[in-house]
């Protein structure tokens, strides 16, 4: 069946088909089956149409576009002055609130020891003439150890001994008497 | 102004709103659904044994498959044509899925031979009979008829969606007229 029959059964019965149509028509066909590819080729584009597709499903796909449309917060891009805004105002407040920091001293609890000194007596027996060395008596003092006294915290900035000394005075020595060092002596004199 | 940036999206050609589609261009998906919303559940209602639902839920998912792969469509091609493809194949993938056997006649849908045929041509017995028969065509004439003669598309259109020869169409097409004409005889008087 060619194009052209199926034209024609589009538009025209069999009856109002003029002789040179009818006669390429037979070539191929019968009057009856042409009537009824008439028939079928006019009812089938109506035929079965069915429902209309519901007004929800539209508006479920026009979600999910909307949806895909939106950018999420994390690919949105931001302009480059106002990532450097955001960054100069969170450097500033940051200062702004900058709290002191305190720095810790980790403190020794002092550590209680107790030095027993050993105190002899001796007795002079004049009769045999021998001395009798006797123990006699224990007596027991607190001592606070050195490392403990070095892990006292110190005060920042407080001023120090060193400090006060005047620049051309040469400490001397651990031991040295007052007396026989002058200056130290003036510089003592001085403080009050 | 607004009712230029409407005509623009009307006016479009189908392949142009694929483009925005890709670009996420809302508003050419609603126009693209409303070109072919309705035309592509019907088509569906068509191949699908006549099951509203079912029509309903392939044309959401074809129209999800534009909305999340739309970068799929080569916009070199006819649109019409791509998205019948994507289309067909789907009612391909239900056919293998579910067999003949499974199919269960719809109500009204009476065998042809259980009519008891009136003196004049009644057009719902006409129609019942003609349904039957497009049914009972195989997948590929019934899909050839379908496109052809119900949704009207060009025999050039067929052959590009069915990746078949023009030639390999119209021998289809023939074969189906013929048999669904074969199964209408009693119509004949």
């Amino acid at each position: 069946m060619n194009d052209l029959i199926e034209q024609l059964a589009l538009l025209k019965s069999f009856g109002e088909l003029s002789q040179t149509e009818r006669v390429a028509v037979l070539e191929e066909m019968s009057p009856e089956h042409y009537e009824q590819l008439r028939a079928v080729l006019l009812a089938a584009p109506s035929l079965d149409a069915g429902p209309l597709p519901s007004s929800a499903l539209r508006a479920r796909l026009l979600h999910r576009m909307s949806a895909k449309t939106q950018p999420s917060v994390l690919s949105r891009k931001v302009p480059v002055w106002q990532a450097a805004a955001a960054l100069a105002l969170a450097v500033a407040v940051v200062w702004m609130l900058k709290v002191p920091v305190v720095r810790e001293v980790e403190v020794a609890a002092p550590v209680a020891q107790t030095r027993t000194d050993k105190i002899y007596k001796e007795k002079i027996v004049w009769k045999e003439r021998w001395t009798v060395r006797e123990k006699v008596v224990y007596r027991d003092r607190p001592v606070v150890p050195e490392i403990a006294q070095a892990a006292l915290p110190v005060p920042s900035g407080a001023p120090e001994l060193v400090d006060f000394l005047p620049e051309d005075l040469t400490v001397p020595p651990a031991g040295t008497s007052l007396g026989n060092e002058p200056a130290l002596m003036d510089f003592f004199v001085q403080i009050k | 102004m607004f009712k230029a940036f409407i005509k623009k999206y009307r006016d479009a050609p189908d392949e142009s709103l694929m483009r925005d589609i890709v670009r996420c261009d809302e508003r050419a998906f609603a126009e693209l659904y409303h070109r072919y919303g309705a035309r592509m559940h019907r088509y569906f209602y068509r191949m699908l044994w006549r099951d509203a639902i079912l029509a309903e839920d392939f044309t959401q998912e074809l129209f999800l498959k534009i909305i999340e792969k739309p970068h799929l469509y080569d916009t070199t091609r006819p649109f019409r044509a791509w998205i019948y493809a994507l289309a067909s194949n789907m009612c391909k993938n239900e056919y293998r899925r579910k067999k003949p056997a499974d199919v269960e006649w719809l109500p009204g849908n009476e065998t042809i031979h259980e009519i008891r045929l009136p003196e004049q041509l009644d057009r719902q017995l006409f129609e019942t009979s003609l349904r039957e028969a497009i049914d009972q065509l195989g997948e590929t004439h019934k899909q050839c008829f379908v496109l052809r003669y119900q949704e009207e598309l060009s025999v050039a259109e067929i052959a590009a969606i069915t990746l078949c020869p023009e030639g390999t169409v119209k021998s289809r097409l023939h074969y189906a007229l013929q048999k669904v004409s074969e199964r209408l005889t009693i119509f004949k008087d």
